[in-house]
């Protein structure tokens, strides 16, 4: 017989939660004591009926107001993806073709002006073909690898005429990129005079207009602080930045969740003129 | 790989098909949870009502807040410790308020019909009778112990309590629920 009895452990024991150690300190306190044995046998009765416990049913309808919560942001991932295809995906090509012609017209102008004689031969404009091609080359990649043909080069001398390249179409087909969670809609820099009153006066917009902290790390300085706050009350809880400090917006994102996600750098104000 | 490293992989997928918004994914996780949740929130609230109240906010604020779900945990535990954060939140506002939400244990026998028949039995009886009459703090963990079967860690992830009080409180509740029952079979 050991010096005590055992209390938790004989718990632990049955649940197999003890280490191999105490699990053998145990067995041989067991073998040793009657009364734990007794105490190990009720304990042991006790769990068995407790399992016995029937499970509730839930009623029928208890996830119904969740599933539509799903729904209706799966309908609006989806209504965005498509708006974005429809009006922002044929845009960015289109774009970028205008820019890197307006780019080779200058760069064109350029060259002519200060190389070329305003009225040269084919052949001297022939000349200037290869570096010509190489900056076609150079918008080729600025670009995005979209074919571009030179309003100045000569036919033939100009890169191969090649149709677009292969693979450097934009992917209208593939869906739309579904929202990282990770990266906030919304970031910036919030500079304050006093670190913890401004801690303390976003924790209580925060709870004003429903929002929920889901993040804070310190950092020298600093404090990042990052909170979801309901769409509908996204404008009156930026509205209440300027009572806390000199707000400086770095990134702002359309999302596709009614919940978004802000994310706020406190910086004292004098660790920033530091 | 071990059991638990499986279940995390699995956890993960899961995870991400519900942050796609995967209606099959969300509608398995409900499926999956629901009846446990709600007797979750059942064993803590005391009350039909609230129970279920509560249970309908834990869903929804699941959909809302999948996406910090960072996989150190499992789903499971993840999704009790919001469970318990809002029933404890309901506890402490009726408590604040003055409003009683204890339900007396005769009137489970009003449950539904299949809750009903399931404890005709006088030792189901007398054993939910003993559960209600426990203090909350050993309740809880004997709950998610032996009825949910969670591990002693994942009981220290949802109530956010050293190990040592998670075995502790276990082994007084049982102890307890020793005592109450041997009162009623007397």
């Amino acid at each position: 017989m050991t010096d005590r009895h055992l209390e938790e452990e004989l718990s632990a024991f049955l649940d197999g939660e003890l280490t191999l150690e105490d699990q053998a300190r145990v067995s041989q306190h067991l073998d040793a004591c009657a009364d734990c044995r007794t105490d190990l046998q009720r304990l042991e009765e006790t769990i068995t009926l407790l399992r016995q416990l029937p499970s509730r049913e839930a009623p029928k309808h208890l996830t119904d107001a969740a599933m539509r919560l799903v729904d209706a942001r799966s309908r609006r991932v989806r209504w965005l993806s498509q708006l974005r295809r429809v009006f922002f995906e044929p845009v960015w090509p289109k774009l970028s073709l205008g820019i890197a012609a307006l780019a080779s017209i200058a760069l064109a102008a350029v060259l002519t002006s200060q190389e070329i004689p305003f009225q040269g031969s084919n052949e001297e404009a022939s000349s200037q073909a290869p570096d010509q091609q190489s900056y076609s080359r150079a918008a080729h990649v600025e670009t995005n690898q979209y074919s571009l043909s030179l309003p100045s080069t000569p036919p033939g001398a100009a890169a191969p005429a090649s149709p677009p390249l292969a693979g450097a179409a934009p992917p209208r087909s593939a869906p739309a990129p579904m929202p990282n969670p990770a990266i906030p809609d919304i970031s910036g820099r919030l500079v304050v005079s006093d670190l913890q009153a401004g801690m303390r006066k976003m924790r209580e917009l925060t709870v004003a207009v429903g929002g929920e902290e889901i993040g804070i790390v310190h950092q020298a300085g600093a404090v990042v602080f990052t909170v979801t706050v309901p769409e509908s009350e996204l404008r009156r809880f930026m509205a209440g930045f300027a009572t806390v400090g000199q707000w400086q917006a770095t990134r702002a994102e359309a999302s596709a969740w009614p919940d978004l996600r802000v994310q706020i750098r406190l910086i004292e104000a004098n660790e920033r003129a530091r | 790989m071990n059991k638990a490293g499986s279940i995390r992989t699995d956890d993960r997928l899961m995870a991400e098909r519900l942050r796609r918004g995967d209606n099959l994914a969300w509608n398995e996780f409900f499926r999956r949870y629901r009846d446990r949740i709600y007797g979750l929130c059942f064993r803590m609230l005391r009350n039909l009502v609230d129970a279920e109240d509560a249970a309908q906010d834990v869903f929804i604020r699941s959909v809302r807040a999948i996406g910090t779900f960072r996989g150190d945990s499992s789903l499971n535990t993840w999704l009790y410790r919001i469970a318990v954060n809002i029933c404890l939140t309901r506890l402490e506002t009726a408590k604040r308020n003055g409003n009683s939400v204890e339900l007396d244990p005769e009137l489970e026998s009003n449950d539904p019909a299949p809750d009903r028949l399931a404890a005709s039995s006088q030792l189901q009886i007398a054993l939910r009778r003993a559960f209600d009459q426990l203090d909350p703090l050993f309740r809880l963990p004997v709950h998610l112990r032996d009825v949910e079967e969670c591990s002693y860690e994942e009981i220290v992830q949802i109530l956010s309590i050293p190990l040592e009080t998670v075995k502790t409180r276990i082994h007084r509740g049982r102890k307890l629920l020793q005592q109450l029952l041997a009162e009623y079979s007397a």
